[in-house]
């Protein structure tokens, strides 16, 4: 039952206007295509709802909602992992070129079509630490969502922050 | 700064144009039902199936005394199966008090009882049914009910025949599931490397 007596339908109200975007932005990083990302959207939704009726409060209601929606969207994920390309780790992304040699122009969509094949790249895992970071989490809630050690995600999150500084940063420079 | 935007990749991320796509708790709550409702249909369907396999031999057995061991021998495997398939399909839900890092450690889990189930299967659901028919027909020989008629001979070995067709169909497509699953549980162990 919910700690705080609050019923499923109002936590769920309460999660969707907080997070509502932010599960948008995580279907649209986990399915290039509009009707799948529409199918992963409502399947998270759904689990989400079914999900809260259990929420006890031990952990915050942002981390809750992130791990629904992770847990709903790896599932996916993986069980059409046959027909996906290869998924990679952080590791071998920083060694990988940038699509466009690192040379990014002033263009907004550009940049954002960067990141979404940067993070569909991206095995499970380092695909979760890497959208809770552009989401503005820190490393302590990072560590909350998805269970790995602080000293873990801190690493991830070094790597992350390398990489992306140097696709965006270096495309910024060039475009200036 | 024309490319301001650009450089902060946080910042970038979450001022993205979002549709607005969202569910009221109505039309999820009516969404859920309608999933579960569908759900219950199909153990509704799978146990109305199981009950039929069993009840039509209790049925027949009735009528036709001389055929009782084959019979009774048929409701034995369907419960048997039912009771199988049961055992196998529990709830396949990822809890959401589970990290992601363990969501996808009890997802691998489900992998391998799906590749698990189907291994199992292709014993059991064609060494089973198998059996059952070849049993049937010998208690029927044997019964004295029949005549070695060849128009009863012809029905025994066009049964026998048509079983041998569907059983010889089920078992590489069981198969071919078990190593579907095998190479699921391959690639999540090869991204968890």
């Amino acid at each position: 039952m919910a700690a705080t007596g609050k019923d499923a339908a109002e936590r769920y109200e309460e999660a969707t206007a907080a997070h509502g975007a932010a599960l948008e932005r995580l279907a649209r990083a986990y399915e290039a295509d509009p009707d799948r990302r529409r199918d992963l959207l409502q399947e998270i939704h759904i689990a989400l709802w079914r999900s809260l009726a259990g929420f006890d409060g031990r952990c915050s209601l942002r981390t809750w909602v992130y791990r629904v929606a992770h847990n709903t969207a790896t599932s996916q994920v993986i069980r059409r992992r046959t027909n996906a390309p290869t998924l990679v780790g952080l590791d071998q992304v920083e060694a990988m070129p940038a699509d466009d040699n690192g040379h990014l122009e002033a263009d907004q969509h550009r940049a954002m079509q960067q990141i979404l094949t940067l993070v569909r790249a991206l095995a499970p895992l380092d695909r979760q630490v890497i959208l809770l970071y552009l989401e503005g989490m820190d490393a302590a809630a990072i560590g909350d969502v998805t269970g790995l050690s602080s000293g873990n995600v801190a690493t991830k999150v070094h790597r992350i922050k390398k990489i992306l500084g140097q696709r965006f940063h270096e495309g910024g420079r060039r475009g200036r | 700064m024309a490319d301001e935007p650009q450089s902060d990749p946080r910042a970038l991320w979450q001022n993205q144009p979002t549709e607005g796509v969202s569910m009221s708790a109505d039309a999820v709550r009516r969404k859920s039902d309608q999933l579960q409702d569908s759900a219950r249909r199909r153990i509704a369907a799978f146990y109305a199936m199981g009950a039929a396999n069993a009840g039509i031999p209790l049925v027949v057995m009735w009528f036709l005394p001389e055929l009782r061991l084959g019979l009774g021998y048929l409701v034995l495997t369907a419960v048997f199966l039912v009771a199988f398939v049961r055992r196998r399909s529990g709830s396949r839900t990822v809890s959401p008090s589970m990290t992601p890092a363990q969501g996808l450690a009890f997802y691998r889990d489900l992998l391998a009882r799906e590749r698990d189930f189907r291994r199992d299967s292709t014993r059991w659901f064609t060494i089973g049914p198998a059996l059952n028919i070849v049993v049937l027909s010998l208690v029927y020989v044997a019964s004295p009910l029949f005549h070695g008629t060849t128009a009863e001979l012809a029905v025994i070995g066009m049964i026998l025949a048509t079983h041998v067709v569907v059983l010889a169909r089920i078992a590489p497509r069981l198969r071919n599931e078990a190593r579907k699953f095998q190479t699921e549980i391959d690639a999540l162990d090869g991204l968890a490397a």
